[in-house]
């Protein structure tokens, strides 16, 4: 006996941090977890799973379109057998779940209380508490029953457990405690990045269905757990994604150019490997020490278009959606013309006039941004981060002084 | 740094051109014609000093890997170093001994100017001097570009509008749309297209309510459709089958007529005819058999046959295959035996190049082996290896041998020097002190500064006539004595304040009530119940008046009692009115009146609580007075005196400075002391400098001399061992190939000796009778293979012969001179005769068998008719054939009825849709055509209504589910939220990198102005008296003053005073100006320590003589702190410079010392 362990869904929420690009074909961003979702159902029928568990965050919360509830409705008789569904804390109060008349294989775990569901014939019983709000500050799983004896036991629980990461800790919980349950397994929700926290017993974090942001780089997908006779056998992880998000970072320390397009040509190759076959969207960052570090400042759509084409030669799609230059130049020998005004740059910020004014007008510039994108966007707040900026940006004055028509 | 040569060995069109700059002078002017080689020069300048750039454009006459330039330095402390660069990737810089050296050689002299700065800043042509003098004009002078570009930095203006404009491309202004806003717009209108994309499940609901209400009303129409269509089908099926029943009776009324006739077998008549047939075909085919059997047997008799040729016919055809072999061989014999004679002739040509005695055969068959052959090829090409190898290790031996004296005698031609150790490391312990000249001054001007700052401090403050110890010593009161008398103080303060604000209120209140009253009562008597009543008195003491008149003293009341009464009362009565009309005014001016009163009282308890409260004051000031009275200062208010304990706080802390600065002098001066010492021990006696950094320079210097002779005595020491660690090897190698030699001889004399030749036989003779034994061995299998093949022809016509001779001889054949294989072919052509007429005899027996068995077949198939016949008769019970046809006939009849009434009975299976003849019967009885007709009519029409009916139900349901079907595949708003994300994650890298923009815009034009600040004042010190130099006195000064605009711009004044912007100064002016501002920047540099030739070319072209002469006082003033080298083409200014330059002229050759040898390249 097989069943899928999924969560963290978000259906049809967009990917974020992904500029609108013309050369971009619409068909490799859109749908993407309405696709990955459809692919879950996919593998859960060709592996002919008993079972799928969903713990947690399936929609987002403040999404209203309804049709992204009928879309998983169909999905779901296209599964045609038991899906165990939990509300996570982007749920827990969706518009939509309220609204939508679920199909008979769907089991929804109560938000009040904690839920068991068992089944005889194959001798599971799973026990899980769905979110009754956004935020809960305290340990679910304490009110987890005691295993059934002589079943598998599976809890299911969305949960930052001990470590958020960059998410609020909700519903926080120890992984020893949890194993102290006596369950076979935890089917966990919430963190995005696949965890295992434990193999006796198997808890398990899946991590996101399909990533949705650069940060979330690498396979993403469901976890394929295999039972025999109330044992776990075997647990491994299925990428059902259909768009791959990539980080090349590339050190081009001590590499001249063909060195340099070498090392981009063979992390391309790797990254198209590792996909395997599935669109990519690639960030491109260089770092180290270089004595190209001033050239390649106005270099970088020919990087990406490098990438592109080291990845045609590769057999893969994919797409750089931004390009950073962290390198560094190599330590000169003698003084450069611009030195001197270099030094007076830096010391106009011992001016608190001028840093005030700057982070003013920089605030600003934030109300200015919409709601969203005024907490994530990167515009410095303070004195440290205002120099930080300043040390970036004089690479711009500085090409502007050698080259004003190309600034 | 001094440039004290430049030879040009190979660079440009030049070759072996020196120029000697002496080091006394510091002016000098480098004449040459046009095309003579000035500007290569001065590019050959920055070559030699920084490297060839990976691209040059000199390499035209010379090939790039050949270009040279030698060059001698001098540095600031004396010291002179010659070196050659040359054009390459790697070990570029040599000395002048052709040596290798490190690019950090030149350090010493470069110190940290990098190429940039040299060009830039030390370079100067007449073309960038003009576009200087025009840049002025365009900046209209500002100060920063002016100042800056003078120091090499220009293209401030158009950086900083580039920066301006990708900034107002990003954000902008807020006028029209930019990136950002742009981006916003999108996201705000993709949010609106998501909104509205959303699906609702209201909407849902609705959609899924219509279908499931088109579905119930869909079923209704069905099951009326289904009720109409029975009818009809019954009607329909009645008017089918009624037609079909009447048929059915009157089929069943022919047969029961022919009931009574002889039953005959189903098959009667195809029997019948059958027979009739078989009989006929049977008696025809047993006719034709036997026809046909007479005609072969004829034919048969007819035929020749050859027996003898058939009983032989193996030993003929065994001919056929050594007839052509035969044929074959007469016809291929002679070409062979000719290739055969040709062969021994090429053979015995061949012998006579071996020249050995040989017959053609012998030679053929002793023929060397290939592998002797070969051998001795190997060998002849082996021996020239050899012999190269041999001269080469010779000349590499000698080579070496001559190199190895010529280091031992360099060797032997210097002292082993000491190293400087003990001075190094004095150095280095002296530099790791760090810059203690520059520590001292800042330390003693730190001192000063701290002093002076606490003296001004102590002047300032207030209060305080003491000196600064008495300042320390004051006993102050406690701060918190301080906080209780000054809270007492400001309570009291603040209780008299309140006091005096609540009087001045009560004042004001009073004043703001009367006139309050004032306005109430104005004009006229308001209307109180106090005035109504005493209006009312008067009208009654009037009407008293008259009363009194009338009955009182009997007199007769006069008109002007009447009028004064009716007055009176009128006025009463009005009184009376208005009050009642104004009882607001009247119940305020009675409130107003009230409160007047009220507040007398107020104001008089007032008065004396201010009194007390006054008295409270004064008790607290004179309480404050006394606390600060120890001090020795007068006592202010607790804020100046709290502000004045702060102001003491800085004195003292400021003093405290001043003595942590004098002890960090005296610190700094030990130190000094302490480094000179050491380096006056290990410095040689006399070696003096006025500061410790010059001390250390000499030092410096002293020691990397003492070090460099080291280290070239080290070289040659490394020299000499290299070259003699090389002689035994290659001497070893010179043995090695003369031995390979002597190994060869033995294996030549015993290679040869296998091709039948002496040992000491030449290359040339083994050569020649290679040669020739290759010919015969390239002949030799041909030859051979010829032989064989004559042989064997001529065995192949021999055995043809005999073979044909006992064919002959059986046959009784006579022999004759027919040749073997003519008569082996016409053998042949007899055979096949007689096997053709054998195989036609076979054919006819075999047609006549078949025949005999075609008459016994026909035979038996007539009497099977016959008899077939017969029995047919028999089984009717007829006699003949004819009363046979006859019964068939009516058999028939019978047939065709029984058929008909079989296929009406399917007609009404199939028109009676399954219904049996009965039920049919029944459903017909009592249905008329016309009236099945008209049902059938109305029911048409029924049906049509419901039809209409039905596709509006099914457009209404099918709009239904298309809504559900589009709702269920949705992803629009999902869609259009993507473009929301998108849209947003633009907006963000907008921000984010018009931020990076506008700090460094902003930063760097804060940074320009610091720079410029920075500069601005030794260097417009500078460049005024320059510029005042060279206009020769027509402009006093520069200022840096603000214009119109408010920009600071750079001003040339005259001796008057006034000021003349850039736009007003002639071009030759503004020329002047930025030489004048070039050199002040140079003699900053200098004196920064930045000491760098300051090379010029023709840039005194656009001057008039006055101009040019005083430019060349000014470089030679220059020429006094820095190196100036100034290229001319021009005689006159050659002419204008003798007197204060040296002069050096283009075309000078080359000293050997700075040739290099070309194999070491």
């Amino acid at each position: 006996m097989k069943f899928l362990h999924a969560a963290d869904i978000h259906l049809d929420s967009p990917l974020t941090g992904l500029r609108a690009r013309a050369d971009l074909p619409p068909g490799i961003t859109q749908h993407c977890t309405r696709r990955a979702f459809a692919a879950m159902i996919d593998l859960a029928l060709a592996e002919d799973v008993a079972f799928v568990v969903i713990a947690g965050d399936l929609y987002d919360g403040d999404w209203k379109d309804f049709s992204t509830g009928l879309f998983f409705a169909e999905q779901m008789r296209r599964l045609n057998r038991p899906c165990y569904l939990l509300r996570g804390n982007h749920d827990a109060r969706s518009i939509i779940t309220s609204k939508l008349r679920l199909p008979a294989n769907v089991r929804e775990f109560s938000s009040r209380t904690c839920e068991s569901f068992t089944l005889p014939e194959l001798r599971v019983a799973l026990h899980g508490h769905s979110f009754p709000n956004r935020a809960v500050p305290e340990d679910l799983s304490a009110g987890y029953p005691a295993a059934t004896p002589g079943h598998l036991n599976i809890g299911v629980l969305h949960t930052s457990a001990e470590d958020p990461g960059e998410h609020e800790p909700y519903a926080p919980c120890s992984p020893a405690a949890l194993a102290l349950k006596g369950y076979g397994y935890w089917a966990l929700g919430h963190i995005h990045k696949r965890r295992e926290l434990s193999t006796r017993p198997w808890i398990v974090f899946p991590g996101n269905l399909q990533g949705r942001h650069p940060n979330e780089t690498g396979a993403k997908g469901c976890t394929l757990v295999t039972v025999e006779d109330t044992e776990i056998v075997n647990v491994t992880h299925r990428a059902v994604d259909v768009l791959r998000w990539a980080a090349l970072d590339i050190d081009a320390t001590g590499a001249d150019e063909p060195v340099l397009m070498a090392r981009l040509a063979d992390h391309v190759a790797s990254a198209a490997e590792a996909a395997e076959g599935r669109p990519i969207l690639a960030r491109l960052t260089l770092i180290g020490r270089t004595d190209m570090h001033d050239s390649l400042r106005s270099q970088t759509e020919r990087l990406a278009a490098e990438c592109r084409n080291a990845a045609i030669a590769a057999d893969a799609d994919l797409w750089v959606h931004s390009v950073r230059l962290l390198t560094q130049p190599l330590a000169r020998a003698t003084t450069g013309k611009l030195d001197e005004l270099h030094a007076a740059y830096a010391q106009a910020l011992d001016d608190p006039a001028l840093v005030a004014k700057l982070l003013e007008e920089l605030a600003a510039l934030r109300q200015k941004l919409p709601g969203p994108a005024r907490n994530d966007v990167v515009l410095p707040r303070n004195d440290a981060e205002l120099r930080t900026l300043a040390v970036e940006a004089w690479a711009l004055a500085a090409d502007a002084l050698v080259d004003p028509e190309q600034a | 740094m001094k440039l004290l040569r430049l030879s040009l060995l190979r660079y440009g069109h030049l070759t072996d051109q020196m120029l000697d700059f002496s080091a006394e002078s510091g002016l000098h002017v480098v004449h040459g014609a046009n095309e003579a080689g000035k500007s290569t020069a001065l590019s050959a300048i920055a070559d030699a000093l920084f490297g060839f750039p990976h691209q040059t454009a000199f390499d035209f006459l010379h090939a790039s890997q050949n270009l040279r330039i030698g060059f001698t330095l001098q540095a600031a402390g004396g010291m002179q170093a010659a070196f050659i660069r040359r054009k390459g990737k790697i070990n570029t810089l040599r000395n002048d001994a052709d040596e290798i050296v490190p690019e950090d050689s030149l350090r010493a002299f470069l110190g940290s100017t990098g190429r940039d700065v040299f060009e830039q800043s030390f370079g100067l042509d007449g073309t960038r001097l003009r576009a200087g003098g025009q840049e002025l004009l365009r900046s209209g002078g500002e100060a920063a570009e002016s100042f800056l570009a003078s120091t090499g930095l220009g293209n401030l203006r158009l950086a900083m509008a580039a920066l301006d404009e990708r900034a107002k491309s990003l954000v902008g202004d807020g006028r029209g749309r930019r990136r950002l806003s742009e981006a916003v717009e999108a996201w705000r209108a993709a949010q609106r297209a998501a909104d509205e994309a959303a699906v609702a499940p209201r909407v849902w609901a609705e959609a899924e309510a219509a279908a499931a209400t088109a579905e119930a009303d869909l079923a209704a129409l069905h099951q009326q459709a289904r009720a109409l269509a029975e009818e009809d089908s019954r009607l329909n099926r009645v008017r089918r089958v009624k037609p079909v029943l009447v048929e059915i009776d009157d089929t069943r009324a022919v047969l029961a007529g022919l009931a009574d006739a002889p039953p005959v077998p189903a098959d009667a008549g195809a029997r019948h005819k059958a027979g009739l047939a078989a009989a006929r075909e049977a008696a025809a085919d047993l006719k034709r058999a036997q026809d046909e059997h007479v005609r072969l047997s004829a034919l048969v008799a007819a035929l020749t046959r050859d027996a003898p040729a058939i009983a032989v016919q193996d030993a003929i055809d065994a001919l056929a295959q050594p007839r052509a072999v035969a044929v074959q061989a007469a016809g291929d014999l002679p070409r062979v035996l000719a290739e055969i004679a040709d062969n021994r002739a090429r053979a015995e040509a061949a012998i006579e190049v071996i020249g050995q005695d040989l017959g053609v055969e012998e030679a053929r068959d002793s023929l060397p082996p290939a592998d002797a052959r070969r051998a001795v090829h190997r060998l002849i090409t082996q021996r020239e290896g050899l012999l190269v190898a041999r001269d080469r290790t010779r000349a590499a031996l000698d080579a070496a041998v001559r190199r190895r004296d010529a280091a031992r005698a360099a060797l032997g031609a210097v002292e082993a020097p000491v190293p400087p150790v003990r001075l190094r490391r004095t150095i280095d312990a002296v530099r790791s002190l760090g810059p203690l000249d520059a520590g001292r001054d800042r330390a003693r001007r730190a001192v000063a500064q701290a002093t002076q700052r606490c003296a001004a401090a102590l002047a300032a403050l207030p209060l305080w006539s003491g000196d600064l110890a008495g300042l320390v010593a004051c006993a102050l009161p406690l701060p918190s004595a301080c906080s209780d008398s000054a809270g007492v103080l400001e309570s009291a303060q603040a209780a008299l304040a309140q006091l005096r604000q609540a009087a001045a209120a009560l004042r004001a209140e009073a004043a703001a009530v009367d006139r309050d009253l004032a306005r109430l009562a104005a004009g006229q008597v308001v209307p109180t119940p106090e005035a109504v009543a005493a209006q009312r008195t008067l009208r009654d003491r009037a009407w008293r008046e008259i009363r009194r008149a009338i009955e009182g003293t009997g007199e007769r009341p006069t008109p002007a009692m009447a009028d004064d009464f009716e007055a009176e009362r009128d006025a009463a009565d009005r009184l009376a009115d208005r009050r009642a009309d104004e009882a607001q005014r009247v119940a305020e001016y009675l409130a107003a009146t009230a409160r007047r009163a009220a507040l007398d009282l107020a104001l008089s308890a007032s008065a004396a609580t201010l009194t007390e409260a006054e008295q409270a004051q004064a008790a607290a000031i004179a309480g404050w007075a006394a606390l600060w009275a120890a001090a020795g200062v007068e006592a202010q208010a607790p804020a100046a005196m709290a502000e004045w304990r702060r102001a003491r706080e800085d004195v003292l802390e400021l003093a405290t400075a001043a003595e942590a600065a004098r002890e960090a002098l005296a610190d700094v001066e030990a130190s000094w002391a302490r480094a000179a010492a050491d380096l006056a021990g290990v410095l040689p006696p006399g070696v003096t400098a006025d500061t410790l950094g010059a001390l250390l320079l000499r030092a410096d210097e002293l020691c990397a001399a003492m070090e460099a002779a080291c280290q070239a005595y080290q070289d040659r020491v490394q020299a000499l061992a290299k070259e003699d660690r090389l002689l035994p090897e290659l001497r070893r190698d010179e043995e090695a190939a003369q031995a390979g030699l002597a190994a060869w001889g033995e294996a030549w004399a015993q290679a040869v000796g296998r091709l039948g030749l002496p040992g000491d036989a030449t290359t040339d003779a083994v050569e020649a009778a290679l040669q020739g034994w290759a010919r015969i061995a390239e002949i030799a299998p041909v030859w051979r293979k010829d032989e064989s093949r004559v042989a064997d022809m001529r065995a192949s016509l021999a055995c043809l012969a005999a073979a044909v001779e006992q064919v002959q001889h059986v046959l009784g054949e006579p022999g004759g001179d027919e040749p073997a294989s003519v008569a082996a072919a016409r053998l042949a052509r007899r055979l096949a005769q007689a096997r053709a007429v054998e195989a036609e005899a076979e054919g006819l027996a075999r047609s006549l068998a078949g025949l005999e068995r075609d008459v016994a077949a026909a035979s038996e198939r007539l009497a099977a008719a016959e008899a077939d016949l017969a029995a047919l008769r028999d089984a009717v019970g007829v006699q003949s054939d004819s009363a046979l046809t006859q019964a068939i006939e009516i058999a028939a009849q019978r047939g065709v009825g029984d058929g008909r009434l079989a296929a009406l009975g399917h007609a009404l299976l199939a028109q009676g849709d399954g219904l049996t003849e009965a039920e049919l019967r029944a459903e017909s009885v009592g249905v008329g055509p016309d009236e099945a007709v008209a049902r059938l009519a109305d029911i048409k029409q029924a049906r049509e209504a419901l039809d209409g009916r039905r596709e509006v139900l099914s457009e209404v349901k099918r709009g239904a589910l298309a809504r559900m079907d589009a709702m269920q595949q949705g992803g629009l708003a999902a869609a259009k939220a993507q473009d929301a994300e998108d849209a947003l994650a633009e907006a963000r890298e907008a921000a984010a990198l018009y931020a990076r923009v506008h700090v460094a815009r902003t930063v760097l034009r804060a940074g320009i102005e610091r720079f410029r600040e920075a500069q601005q004042g030794p260097l417009l010190r500078a460049a005024s008296a320059h510029f005042a130099m060279l206009t020769g006195g027509r402009y006093a000064r520069l200022v840096v003053d603000e214009d119109g605009s408010g920009r600071m711009v750079l001003q040339a004044v005259r001796p008057d005073g006034g000021a003349c912007p850039m736009g007003s100064l002639s071009e030759g002016t503004r020329d002047q100006l930025f030489l004048a501002l070039r050199v002040a920047a140079i003699e900053l540099y200098v004196a920064r320590g930045q000491v760098m030739p300051f090379v010029t070319d023709d840039v005194l072209v656009q001057f008039d003589d006055v101009r040019a002469r005083a430019a060349i006082g000014l470089l030679a003033e220059l020429g006094r702190s820095t190196q100036v080298i100034l290229f001319t083409h021009h005689e006159h200014v050659v002419d204008l410079a003798r007197g204060v330059a040296a002069i050096t002229r283009l075309g000078v050759s080359v000293p050997d010392m700075f040739h290099v040898k070309q194999s070491h390249g």
